[in-house]
């Protein structure tokens, strides 16, 4: 018996050696750190450690050539075996296209993932730059790190949804960077994007409301094609999510007069959770100065206001309506059915400010009516409500003040037999 | 005499604290159906959708489901589905289109399959989905909606 285990535990022994020695030998691994100059030492270090590439059975060679079966340096660094060393610029776009734009080999590992990143990169304005010879612009390694690397689903990714805005401010938030960079239209490149995207809804969807389909920098300007959307490709650019208002704003008058499209009212970095106040051409409204309340005449104007004055009729109406049936509600009434009904009312208040960029009033009015239509049946059931609980409480009074009369009476009653107890007593 | 007085007295005290007890009992409750507190809402847990008659394969039905809407659909292939039609966007009620199959939200064009998940537009999940069951056989039956 004890021979036995003995036997097993020899196998196992010369399995796991075996097992060793078929392991490809790395000696850049073994070398670099052990190196002091951290500029040296963390790459390996970081590759060791979480990186997608070494846990597929990649090593260092395979990106920087060389023989990591040499132990002195200048073997393990011989050129002849291919040794590049720190690719930079374009030859980093080379070494990760070897394999990222190479379908069959991608099908090994990544049968879902796309092949052509790098001739979208080479259609961006990073790509055409670094074409150009600036090599300061962004490429693979820029977005996606060296070493240590991490799929864009691993939520510490640099590219992961939640964390894309501050990678792209590495770059555009660096005001030093930036400098000489200009706009298409000759304006300086700005470095504010990430702050003004921080105060933006979609940013608070994002990193608040756990939505990770809300827009970050690549939803609207790409990834590995970045650009920033041109002059009348904006509008298609937010449509692919804001599907119906695109389609309302194309037949809008707008459409041909606003060069930025959804952004001439919305901004583009910092778009602000849209309000009525925005509509109109007094107070907070956006649509002066092209408007103005002075123009008795403008026809753009009074579309506005009267849009604007239609929302917060049925805003109003329907808050009111909601109060009064929360009253009846809460006194024991049953309005489950006006609760549904002030819900349609509701929605006929998107569907309106839907069809507002349109911007035609005629086609929001009997939207509106329907919605006010529904809110004012919803205050007759709550008023009847009222009425019934006015009732009830009338009814508790009555019905208290006779038990109290009938206590009184009986106290007086039980006097009265004492006194005529005391009396015949005496 | 004196112990006669302390059991009097005893006696009317007592019957002062009875009386007091018994008008607090009776004022109480009077005061709290005029005053009524803030209470939550009541989570509805299954409802009567429809007809069982009334769905042919590939049609849909918005039905309340408590003081929201739910919506059944009988799926082209006759298998019945239901769910919260609350869009998970800005709260739009949704329909069914029978010219896709599809759950479709009108506010922003939204869009859901058979199974609830978002297929395209802004709603940034799927719909709360129901467990199905039919009650009862032939014209009458109903097909009653619970939360799974």
């Amino acid at each position: 018996m004890r021979r036995g285990l003995c036997v097993q535990f020899l196998v196992a022994l010369v399995l796991v050696a075996a097992r060793a020695s078929a392991q490809p030998a790395n000696s850049c691994l073994t070398c670099h750190a052990t190196q002091q100059d951290a500029r040296i030492a963390s790459p390996a270090a970081l590759f060791s450690q979480q990186d997608v590439h070494r846990e597929r059975g990649f090593a260092c060679a395979d990106c920087h050539g060389g023989n990591p079966a040499a132990t002195a340096k200048a073997q393990a660094h011989d050129a002849a075996k291919g040794y590049k060393g720190k690719p930079t610029g374009p030859q980093i776009i080379a070494t990760c296209a070897r394999c990222h734009s190479d379908a069959e080999l991608m099908r090994r590992f990544a049968p879902k993932q796309r092949v052509d990143q790098a001739t979208e990169y080479a259609t961006s304005v990073h790509g055409k730059r670094l074409a150009s010879g600036d090599t300061n612009v962004a490429t693979c390694v820029s977005c996606h790190g060296a070493h240590g690397i991490r799929l864009v689903s691993d939520a510490k990714s640099p590219v992961f949804p939640t964390n894309v805005a501050t990678t792209c401010a590495n770059c555009h938030a660096d005001a030093k960077r930036m400098a000489g960079y200009k706009l298409p239209d000759g304006s300086p490149l700005p470095t504010h994007q990430l702050a003004d995207y921080q105060t933006s809804v979609h940013y608070n969807a994002l990193t608040k409301g756990n939505d990770l389909s809300a827009p970050t920098c690549n939803d609207c300007h790409g990834n590995h094609g970045a650009v920033p959307p041109g002059v009348g490709a904006i509008a298609n650019v937010c449509g692919s999510c804001h599907a119906v208002f695109a389609e309302k704003f194309a037949t809008s008058v707008h459409k041909q007069i606003f060069d930025k499209g959804c952004v001439e009212c919305h901004s583009n970095h910092a778009v602000q959770k849209p309000s009525d106040a925005m509509l109109g051409v007094t107070g907070k409204g956006i649509c002066q100065p092209c408007h103005t309340a002075e123009d008795k005449g403008d026809k753009g104007a009074a579309a506005a206001e009267t849009m604007r004055t239609e929302f917060e009729q049925l805003k109003a109406a329907i808050d009111t309506s909601h109060a009064l049936i929360a009253r009846v509600k809460n006194a024991g009434i049953e309005v489950s059915d006006q609760e549904l009904a002030l819900r349609e009312a509701a929605t006929k208040l998107t569907l309106a400010h839907t069809e507002m960029h349109a911007f035609e009033p005629t086609l929001v009015a009997p939207i509106i009516a329907d919605g006010t239509k529904i809110a004012a049946a919803v205050d007759v059931a709550g008023q009847k409500g009222v009425s019934e609980l006015e009732f009830r409480r009338r009814g508790l009074a009555w019905s208290l003040a006779a038990i109290v009369l009938v206590v009184v009476g009986l106290a007086l009653k039980v006097r009265q037999i004492d006194q005529r107890r005391q009396k015949s007593d005496v | 005499m004196t112990a006669d007085f302390d059991r009097r007295a005893f006696l009317d005290g007592l019957l002062a604290v009875g009386f007091v007890s018994t008008a607090a009992a009776m004022a109480y409750p009077v005061a709290r159906y005029l005053v009524p507190p803030v209470s939550g809402e009541p989570e509805t847990a299954s409802a009567v959708a429809a007809k069982a008659s009334e769905l042919k394969p590939n049609s849909g039905k918005v039905f309340k489901f408590g003081n929201r809407p739910g919506i059944v659909v009988r799926t082209p292939e006759g298998e019945l589905v239901a769910f919260s039609a609350v869009c998970t966007h800005l709260d739009c009620t949704v329909q069914f289109k029978a010219d896709t199959s599809q759950l479709w939200c009108a506010c922003h064009n939204g869009t859901y399959d058979l199974g609830g998940n978002v297929v395209s537009g802004p709603p940034p999940r799927g719909l709360e989905k129901f467990a199905v069951n039919v009650r009862g056989e032939g014209a009458d039956a109903e097909i009653v909606v619970s939360r799974a």
